[in-house]
């Protein structure tokens, strides 16, 4: 039972801290971006492992967020080129990320434990098993503590930033007018963007991570007001999915983080229907 | 250069390069309707398909996954224009979806897993993309289905350029714009479902931007535009695929798309150096 529970708690607070960053990129306009980052992290993570030779090392926590970040970096180089359209150029930009990560992989990768399914699809069953441990005594799962450590990251972040945040979303002119530094604040988040990717990428894998980070903003989206609301309506939805997903995954005995992603997308459906499809006719 | 001579080598590269004339055609028009990561969204969509298809037949026939595949990701296209027409943007929508088609297809896939059926193994290749595997069948179905779509465009000629440059002109010039869309988007799914076995669901959104890319740096009429980008598409996959084979072990899809962004990149700074040429002498 507590198995369940510890689960439940990993893929929730998992879930908040996604939606309090997916929040602002719906916004922005940058949904697809995380789609980006959580394919390129999985090139920082081989990199890095070429280079250290130890799967644990921090340094691929590192290596993937600067990935994440250097995407970000990419996608606008390439837009600012002629003829070149933002869509487009996320387009290209990360499928090249992720098969050099391939090929590297296939090249180098001969004897090690890195799965290209497992880093994509994510396992949350496994989750529980790495313990934190202080004294010999149990204190949980390490993921849920790497989870909670990311969430308070990004709610103190976005707690401090709020204004900017939200100036810099809405009116860049104007923020940059009243000097709160739009590209630091856009760089700033992309960083956290790629932080709570890296982190969530064990436990839900990289596809479900957009799920996680843009379903809940977006059904929010329909039916907040404020920005406020927004938040709050999205961490909501994230909770609602993430407790009836898992239960329903141990139920079936599926996979966590696929059932977490779909129901997701059934939410944000109902709520779709609910709000547009009565005078569609 | 015995390499070309080789049966299997053969085949492939046949594969790979209608895919990529194909992938020029139809993603040209994709990038112009600004929808590039479209082919992205529904290329992931196709995962419940393909098992949905498996586990209703139990056999691991092409021809059911792909008409699986085919299913999902029409449902996943038609939801993702629905819902982003009213309320939501187009990328949200994307994401979303995306990831909620993706996240029901590992859901049924672990349902596979656990049953006893050792048919279900090579279902992530068929996901993944393994242009290896490509068989005589594989070539017939993508030289029929690529035919269907060149020919279409050919003879819809006018009525797609009109209405990806403007809807509402060509609405008043009496073109039926929606069965003109209904063609582009069915073109769309039909060419990214027989793209996926070849160079895999992520990599395939890339091989429909790409040749459009390229073409976009050195002209500005739609004609030569779609004519530059089914070449470079296909001289890019050959490329890769003989990459791929002379190096032995190299995946096809992944080097595919690294030729395809050196070629990008390549054009990007001629195609600048171009007009730094015609700006001096001009």
């Amino acid at each position: 039972m507590s198995h369940i529970l510890e689960i439940w708690g990993i893929a929730t607070i998992t879930g908040i801290s996604c939606s309090l960053i997916g929040t602002f990129l719906v916004l922005r306009r940058l949904s697809m971006m995380v789609d980006a980052i959580t394919h390129t992290v999985f090139l920082g993570i081989v990199l890095a492992f070429l280079v250290t030779k130890d799967l644990n090392s921090p340094w691929l926590i590192i290596g993937a967020t600067a990935m994440g970040v250097g995407t970000v970096y990419a996608v606008e180089w390439m837009q600012q080129r002629r003829y070149i359209r933002p869509d487009a150029a996320i387009g290209i930009v990360f499928p090249f990320l992720f098969a050099l990560a391939i090929v590297l992989v296939t090249l180098f990768g001969k004897h090690i434990h890195l799965d290209v399914d497992t880093a994509i699809l994510g396992d949350l069953a496994f989750a529980t098993f790495q313990r934190f441990t202080v004294d010999a005594y149990d204190l949980g799962p390490m993921l849920l503590w790497i989870a909670m450590l990311v969430c308070l990251i990004n709610a103190v972040c976005i707690a401090l930033f709020k204004k900017e945040l939200i100036l810099t979303t809405f009116d860049p002119v104007c923020a940059k007018v009243y000097q709160a530094m739009p590209m630091a604040v856009s760089y700033g988040l992309m960083t956290l963007t790629s932080l709570t990717t890296v982190s969530s990428f064990q436990t839900v894998g990289a596809i479900l991570v957009t799920g996680c980070m843009i379903g809940p903003p977006a059904t929010a989206f329909m039916l907040a007001r404020s920005v406020k609301a927004m938040l709050f309506i999205s961490m909501v939805v994230s909770t609602i999915a993430t407790t009836i997903g898992v239960t329903l995954a141990f139920l079936w005995d599926v996979s966590i983080g696929g059932m977490i992603a779909t129901v997701i997308g059934c939410i944000y459906g109902l709520v779709w229907i609910y709000k547009y499809g009565r005078n569609n006719g | 250069m015995e390499l070309l001579q080789q049966y299997t080598f053969q085949i492939v590269a046949l594969g790979t390069v209608m895919l990529g004339l194909v992938c020029g055609v139809i993603g040209t028009f994709a990038v112009l309707r600004q929808e590039s990561l479209l082919g992205d969204g529904v290329a992931h969509s196709t995962l419940p398909g393909v098992v949905a298809g498996f586990l209703l037949t139990g056999v691991k026939d092409t021809t059911v996954l792909l008409l699986g595949a085919i299913c999902t990701a029409c449902l996943s296209e038609w939801i993702m224009h629905k819902t982003s027409q009213k309320g939501v943007r187009f990328d949200a929508a994307l994401a979303t979806i995306l990831a909620a088609f993706f996240g029901f297809g590992t859901v049924l896939l672990t349902r596979v897993q656990s049953m006893e059926n050792a048919g279900q193994a090579g279902l992530n290749t068929f996901i993944f993309g393994q242009a290896v595997t490509m068989m005589q069948s594989d070539i017939w179905v993508m030289a029929i289905c690529g035919t269907c779509i060149v020919g279409g465009v050919i003879i819809l000629w006018k009525e797609l350029s009109l209405t990806v440059f403007d809807p509402i002109e060509a609405q008043l010039m009496g073109i039926p714009v929606s069965k003109v869309r209904f063609f582009y988007r069915a073109a769309l799914v039909v060419t990214i479902v027989i793209g996926i076995r070849t160079v895999g669901v992520i990599l395939i959104s890339s091989l429909l931007i790409g040749p459009a890319m390229i073409g976009r740096q050195w002209t500005h009429s739609l004609r030569t535009l779609v004519i530059i980008a089914a070449i470079s598409g296909s001289a890019v996959a050959f490329t890769g695929t003989f990459v791929s084979a002379l190096w032995g072990n190299l995946p096809t899809g992944p080097i595919i798309i690294i030729v395809m962004t050196g070629m990008i990149l390549l054009s990007l700074v001629l195609a600048n150096g171009k007009r730094l040429v015609r700006r001096c002498v001009g």
